[in-house]
C-alpha cells in the first residue's frame, strides 16, 4: 500500500492504518528500536506505541514522508525508554556509546544551561549542509540511528576504520560549529 | 548543553538528509547462485524534488448547484426537460439504454458527460468538476445535509491511465471502487468514501447517496459508450503474469522466526534466463491455533490466514506490462546500474523489501527460496 493512502486510513480513522504501518514499516522501526535497545521485547513495545503516537498525531499532521516520520518517533520512544532502563540500571546498548561520543562535541560546556531544542536543531541542519554527503550520511546512521560503526561499514562498503575516522573528523567539525554558534565555549 | 540535548537535536535532522543517507548504498554482498560479488553504487537522486512541487490545483471548477444553472463549475451543462429526446440520441453511446432515461441536466466535461438522476433533490447535493491532471479526479458529488451544512462526500469519478487502474484499482482493496468502464485510452472508475460520509439518520441523505452512485453505475458507461470493466476476472487469476514464477520467503525480524511473507516473482516482459523478475504480488501470514474445549484431547489445530496483496510498479501513464517491457530493454542496452537488480530473483526481492516494504536493513540474509506459498486461506 502506497504512504499516501496509509495517511489516508489515519485520517479516517480506520485501524487498518495501524495494520498496514506495522506490515509495511514495522521491520524497519524494529530495528531502529534494537539499534538504540539492544532488547527485541523493549523494541517491539517501542513499535507498537510508535503506531499509537502515529494515530494521535495524524490527525492534525499530515506526515511529508511517513517512513521518516514513524523513525523519529521510534527513535523518541527508544531514547525515552533507554533512559529509564538506564536509571533502573537494567543495561546499557549502543547508543550509550553514541552518547559518549557525542559528549566529546560539547567538551565543557555548562550542563545547567538551558538550550532551546528548536534552535539547536536548526543550528544542527546548517552543520549537516555543509557536510559532503558521505560525511552527513556516516553521521546520521551513527547519531540518529545509533548503528554501530560495523554496520554502517557495511552499508557504505567502508571499512570500520574508515567510518571512525569520518566519525572522528566529523564530531571535530560539530563541535567547532557549535563553538562558532555560541552553544559551547 | 547535554549529551541529550545533542542528540535531541540531531533528531531534527532535515527529511531530506535522512533520506539520502538510506539512497547512498555501498552495500556489499553475494547472492547465492550468482557467484560474484554486486556493489550497488546507486547515486544520489533528487527524490525530494516530486514533495518540493505543491499541487498546482486543488479544485478545477467554483462552487454551484445544478438547480438553478445551466452552467455548471465553467463546463458546459445542460438542461434537458423530461420531454426531451433521450440524452443518448446526441452521441456515440449505446442506445439500448432503458426507456426511462430521461435525464434532467448533463454536465460536459473533458470529453465525457454526465447526467444527473431525475429521482433526487437538486438542492441536496452539489456536483464539483475538478481538473483530471490534478489526482485524475473528473468528478465529485457531496450532500448538503437538512441542517443545511455540506455534510460527506456522496461520490467521486475518476479518469485512470492503465498504469493508473492498475495501481489504484487492481491493487487497492481499501476504498471501495467501481470500475465504470473504458475507452481504450483511459478508465474511469467511481469511488465512494469508506467512512460514514451521511448522517445515518438523515433519510433524504442516505437516498441521495443511493441514487446517485447507482445512477452512476448504470448509465455512464452507456453515456460514453466505455467497454465494461471487471476487476473480479483480474483477482480470480492465480498470477497477474504467465510463465514461471519463483518464491522467495522474506523474515522481516530475520530467519530466526516462524514469522515471514512469502513473495511471488514473475517475469513480465521475456521468460527465460534473458527475462527480468518482478515482485507481482506477496503474502502476509497469520498463524491461528484452535485451543480444544475442556475435556478435548484433540491437538491444537494450526491454521494459516493471510492477506495477497497485488503489486504493479510505479509506472505513471505506462501500463505495468509496458512499463517491463521498457525496462527489460533497458537492462539489455546497459542502461540500467544494477542490472541484477531486476535479473536475479534474490537481488529483485531485496531491492523489494527495501523500497517498497521499507526495510532499508534488508540483505539477502532475511531471505530463502522456497516451493511455495504455505497452504493457508488468503483473502486480498
Amino acid at each position: 500500500m502506497t504512504d499516501e493512502a496509509i495517511i489516508e486510513l489515519y485520517f479516517l480513522r480506520n485501524e487498518d492504518a495501524i495494520r498496514e504501518s506495522d506490515t509495511k514499516y514495522g521491520a524497519y522501526c524494529h530495528a531502529i528500536a534494537e539499534n538504540i535497545l539492544k532488547s527485541g521485547a523493549d523494541a517491539e513495545e517501542c513499535v507498537n506505541d510508535t503506531w499509537m503516537r502515529a494515530w494521535l498525531a495524524i490527525p492534525p499532521q499530515r506526515p511529508r514522508v511517513l517512513k521518516l516520520f514513524f523513525a523519529r518517533i521510534t527513535r523518541n520512544l527508544s531514547f525515552n525508554r533507554h533512559r529509564e532502563l538506564t536509571a533502573d540500571k537494567r543495561g546499557r546498548g549502543e547508543l550509550d556509546v553514541v552518547l559518549d561520543e557525542l559528549e566529546y562535541c560539547i567538551g565543557t560546556s555548562d550542563v545547567d544551561e538551558h538550550i532551546e531544542a528548536e534552535a539547536l536543531g536548526e543550528s544542527i541542519n546548517r552543520f549537516l549542509a555543509a557536510l559532503d554527503v558521505r560525511e552527513r550520511s556516516v553521521f546520521l546512521r551513527r547519531y540518529f540511528y545509533a548503528e554501530p560503526i560495523g554496520v554502517i561499514a557495511a552499508r557504505y562498503g567502508l571499512r570500520s576504520g574508515n567510518v571512525s575516522t569520518i566519525l572522528s573528523r566529523t564530531r571535530k567539525k560539530l563541535r567547532a560549529h557549535l563553538q562558532r554558534e555560541g552553544y559551547i565555549v | 548543553m547535554k549529551k541529550e540535548d545533542l542528540w535531541n537535536a540531531v533528531g531534527e535532522a532535515d527529511d531530506i538528509y535522512l533520506k539520502e543517507s538510506e539512497e547512498l548504498m555501498g552495500v556489499t554482498y553475494n547472492p547465492p547462485g550468482v557467484g560474484k560479488t554486486l556493489i550497488y553504487a546507486a547515486s544520489i537522486v533528487a527524490v525530494f524534488g516530486a514533495m518540493l512541487i505543491l499541487p498546482k490545483v486543488l479544485f478545477g471548477g467554483s462552487w454551484g448547484t445544478p438547480a438553478d444553472t445551466s452552467k455548471v463549475n465553467g463546463s458546459d451543462t445542460t438542461e434537458v426537460s423530461d420531454s426531451d429526446t433521450d440524452v443518448t440520441a446526441d452521441t456515440d453511446a449505446d442506445t439500448s439504454a432503458p426507456d426511462d432515461y430521461k435525464k434532467e441536466y448533463i454536465s460536459y466535461h473533458e470529453g465525457v458527460q454526465l447526467s444527473f438522476p431525475i429521482d433526487v433533490d437538486d438542492d441536496r447535493y452539489l456536483l464539483f468538476q475538478t481538473d483530471p491532471s490534478y489526482e485524475s479526479v473528473l468528478y465529485q458529488i457531496f450532500y448538503l445535509a437538512s441542517d443545511g451544512n455540506w455534510d460527506g462526500e456522496i461520490l467521486r469519478i475518476y479518469r485512470y491511465s492503465e498504469g493508473e487502474y492498475e495501481r489504484n484499482v487492481l491493487a487497492n482493496f481499501i476504498t471501495p471502487t467501481y470500475p465504470l468502464g473504458t475507452d481504450g485510452e483511459y478508465y474511469y472508475v467511481m469511488t465512494v468514501p469508506t467512512d460514514v460520509s451521511i448522517d445515518p439518520n438523515d433519510e433524504a441523505g442516505i437516498k441521495t447517496a443511493s441514487v446517485w452512485r447507482e445512477h452512476v453505475k448504470t448509465y455512464f458507461a452507456l453515456e460514453n459508450g466505455l467497454t465494461p470493466l471487471d476487476k473480479g476476472e483480474f483477482h480470480s487469476r492465480e498470477y497477474t503474469y504467465d510463465g514461471e514464477h519463483k518464491f522467495i520467503r522474506y523474515y522481516p525480524y530475520g530467519t530466526d522466526t516462524d514469522y515471514f511473507y512469502t513473495l511471488v516473482l514473475s517475469q513480465p516482459a521475456e521468460q527465460g534466463n534473458d527475462g527480468i523478475w518482478c515482485v507481482e504480488r506477496w503474502y502476509d501470514m497469520q498463524k491461528a491455533i484452535s485451543t480444544p474445549h475442556a475435556g478435548d484431547t484433540s491437538e491444537p489445530v494450526t491454521k494459516i490466514t493471510g492477506n495477497i496483496h497485488i503489486e504493479f510498479p510505479d509506472s505513471g501513464m505506462l501500463s505495468a506490462k509496458e512499463y517491463y517491457a521498457e525496462l527489460h530493454a533497458k537492462v539489455w542496452k546497459g542502461q540500467t546500474a544494477v542490472p541484477m537488480k531486476y535479473l536475479d530473483p534474490l537481488t529483485v526481492s531485496i531491492a523489494f523489501a527495501r523500497e517498497v516494504l521499507g526495510n532499508e536493513f534488508a540483505d539477502a540474509s532475511y531471505f530463502v527460496e522456497v516451493d511455495g506459498v504455505p497452504e493457508g486461506e488468503y483473502t486480498y
